[in-house]
């Protein structure tokens, strides 16, 4: 029964500290969810922007090398259109370019970039001034469309990312605003239920050791009143059957030296009864002066002396023991008569 | 115990992924490898869209550098002429050339033509065709005086054709001469007659005939259809050894005899690869014979190739439908 109450006292404890565990773990872990998304995803947008951006300019610098007829080859002219049409596709896949404004400026990209390759194509090729000077003017002109959609992109793609961050922050400072919260409930909790199980299990002993100390001090009368419900209920049960058994013990033994002190009584009355009487017609006779008489007092002081240490016998309270000889006690009958209030009492010195 | 994998729990997750590097832009089909053979570098002129041009001959690299066991490079240049240079300084080993660059590069240096590709319907040829809208007044070439025309430099189609056409109908020495605009490629011919830009176009048939189907909404008119020659053949530069030149072409020869090959060949656009022979050029020399002074009408240094000693007349069709079986 304690160990159950002890089991669901601390087991209840260990299942909430779990449950706010699993539940800090769990916010913590859609925070750390949004700093990756921001990180990956959001910031890997803004580097595809500016990727975007810097492909364009490579392309322009390599169509004016292929113009003043330092290069012939057009395959990093090639590479570099590919590369600005997988940047631009993988922007394409961000969730940022399909809301609001963000859309209308990737769509119109992504009608300029085919125009924009098929430009830069033609003027990689062509031959004729006029053409060439033509095919340059268009392909300048999506250019600059397509800059200007990318620095916009940029904006609202950084903008987002702003927002994002922010907003992690803002959740970031809630949350733990709210763990330092719980956890103090918690603690505080903690605090209680072990104040309780201490109580469960301290009070009792302290209950226990002092009822037992007053045991020791032959304090019969102590009980213990537990009440638990519990093993400490059948400890101070077994308690306070001891301390029946114990204080029968004793009642019994001074009923004993009771009886033995009556059956003294009664054999010494008729002895000293007929000792006095001797005494008496010793006295009535005896002519002796002064000596005889003091003979007599003496004699009859210690039959006194007898007939008050059987009556004393007979008044016995409680046995108290006093050292007699080496190993061996006596009983001390001016102790042994006297009731024991405070049952604290410590044993009388030997004499 | 459950501590450590609470901690776990939220520090694992948390842990940033390996950063992921952009790979700068590459040049080649496979990179050269240290101790690696001896890239083989192969030129592309631009001819069509270059940028779907490249991932077409990229199928076919990729094929070949498996078979050869070297890593093939290309090299797209942006005038046909650089690819005569550049065979010239032994910048590339071989060239996937148009007809008159091939004439050319087999001239003056030496080059060597192996195979050509055959597409859909068993074409392995060309022609040239001279264009104009539906409703142009140009009916004949004698119409083009006064006119522009788009031309594509250095190419049998786009330059030699037309040039050879306003030779013999006498346009090129009057004060009408047709105003020529050189454009860049075949593809572009069409889109400058179509978007009105010129009054006429010198192009390859295989490209008007791709452009038709994709656009069947725009009319043009077939002035005049040219003899045929070679698709673009692959020419090979002297440097490369016999052994290897063998390889190549057993290599393109067999392609479509196995799936991977098939499958480059689809990329590429081609059914499979033919052997070309000098002589499927002759028509070329033929019109170049007849230029005379007109020569240097092509803008091409030096003088005309002369790979044939006799020579003989050119056929050219008025016709205004092309026609659909090889001949």
């Amino acid at each position: 029964m304690l160990r159950r109450k002890l089991l669901k006292i601390l087991g209840s404890l260990v299942v909430l500290l779990a449950i706010v565990a699993a539940v800090a773990i769990w916010q913590l872990q859609a925070v750390l969810e949004r700093i990756d998304h921001i990180n990956k995803q959001a910031m890997s947008m803004v580097e595809d922007v500016n990727h975007l951006g810097g492909q364009l300019t490579e392309i322009e610098i390599e169509l004016y090398e292929l113009e003043l007829g330092r290069k012939r080859s057009l395959d990093r002219l090639i590479g570099l259109v590919d590369q600005m049409q997988t940047t631009a596709a993988r922007l394409g896949e961000h969730y940022i370019v399909h809301d609001g404004k963000a859309r209308d400026i990737y769509h119109g990209m992504e009608e300029d970039l085919p125009l924009f390759t098929a430009q830069v194509g033609s003027l990689a090729t062509t031959r004729d001034p006029g053409l060439a000077k033509f095919h340059n003017r268009e392909a300048l002109k999506i250019s600059i469309r397509l800059r200007r959609d990318i620095l916009q992109l940029g904006d609202i793609v950084r903008e987002h990312v702003r927002a994002e961050q922010d907003d992690m922050a803002a959740r970031f400072r809630w949350l733990v605003l709210g763990l330092g919260l719980v956890f103090l409930l918690v603690i505080n909790l903690a605090i209680v239920m072990m104040w309780r199980v201490a109580s469960m299990i301290l009070r009792p002993v302290d209950e226990l050791v002092t009822a037992s100390r007053r045991l020791s001090r032959e304090d019969f009368t102590a009980r213990l009143e537990l009440n638990q419900r519990d093993e400490f209920d059948e400890l101070g049960q077994a308690f306070n059957h001891l301390a029946e058994q114990l204080q029968a013990n004793e009642r019994r033994r001074l009923e004993m030296l009771q009886q033995v002190a009556r059956t003294l009584n009664h054999e010494l009355n008729n002895a000293t009864a007929t000792i006095e009487l001797q005494l008496t017609l010793l006295k009535q006779r005896s002519n002796d002066g002064e000596a005889t008489r003091k003979c007599l007092r003496q004699i009859r002081d210690n039959l006194d002396r007898m007939t008050r240490t059987v009556q004393s016998l007979k008044n016995i309270r409680r046995v108290v023991l006093t050292d007699y000889t080496a190993g061996e006690k006596m009983l001390d009958l001016e102790q042994s008569t006297q009731d024991d209030a405070a049952g604290s009492e410590p044993p009388a010195q030997p004499r | 115990m459950p501590a450590v994998l609470a901690v776990l729990a939220i520090v694992l997750p948390g842990c940033p992924e390996e950063p992921t590097e952009t790979s700068p832009p590459t040049d080649q089909a496979t990179q050269p490898v240290e101790g690696q053979a001896k890239p083989f570098r192969i030129a592309l002129v631009p001819e069509r869209d270059i940028f779907a041009q490249r991932r077409r001959y990229e199928a076919l690299a990729g094929y070949l550098s498996k078979k050869i066991a070297r890593p093939v490079h290309l090299v797209t240049l942006n005038t046909y002429l650089a690819v005569l240079n550049d065979f010239a300084e032994d910048e590339v080993d071989a060239a996937f050339l148009g007809s008159l660059v091939a004439v050319l590069t087999i001239d003056r240096q030496n080059g060597r033509v192996l195979v050509k590709p055959e597409v859909e319907g068993g074409v392995s040829t060309y022609r040239g065709v001279i264009i104009t809208p539906a409703d142009s007044p140009i009916r004949e070439i004698k119409d083009l005086a006064g006119r522009s025309i788009a031309m594509v430099k250095t190419t049998t189609a786009g330059d030699l054709f037309p040039i050879y056409l306003m030779s013999q109908a006498g346009l090129l020495d009057g004060q009408n001469e047709p105003k020529v605009v050189w454009v860049g490629t075949h593809d572009e011919v069409v889109r400058e007659v179509v978007a009105g830009r010129v009054d006429a176009g010198a192009l390859k048939d295989l490209r008007l005939q791709a452009f038709e189907k994709a656009h069947p909404e725009i009319k043009l008119r077939h002035v005049a259809v040219g003899p045929p020659v070679p698709n673009n053949g692959l020419v090979v530069s002297p440097n490369v050894d016999q052994e290897l030149r063998a390889k190549l072409s057993e290599v393109l020869l067999g392609m479509d005899k196995e799936p991977a090959g098939r499958e480059a060949l689809q990329t590429f656009g081609a059914v499979r690869f033919l052997p070309c022979q000098v002589e499927e050029y002759r028509s070329i020399c033929d019109m170049i014979s007849k230029l005379g002074d007109h020569w240097k009408r092509l803008a091409i240094e030096g003088k005309p190739p002369r790979i044939f000693a006799d020579c003989q007349p050119v056929v050219v069709q008025t016709q205004p439908d092309l026609p659909t079986q090889p001949e």
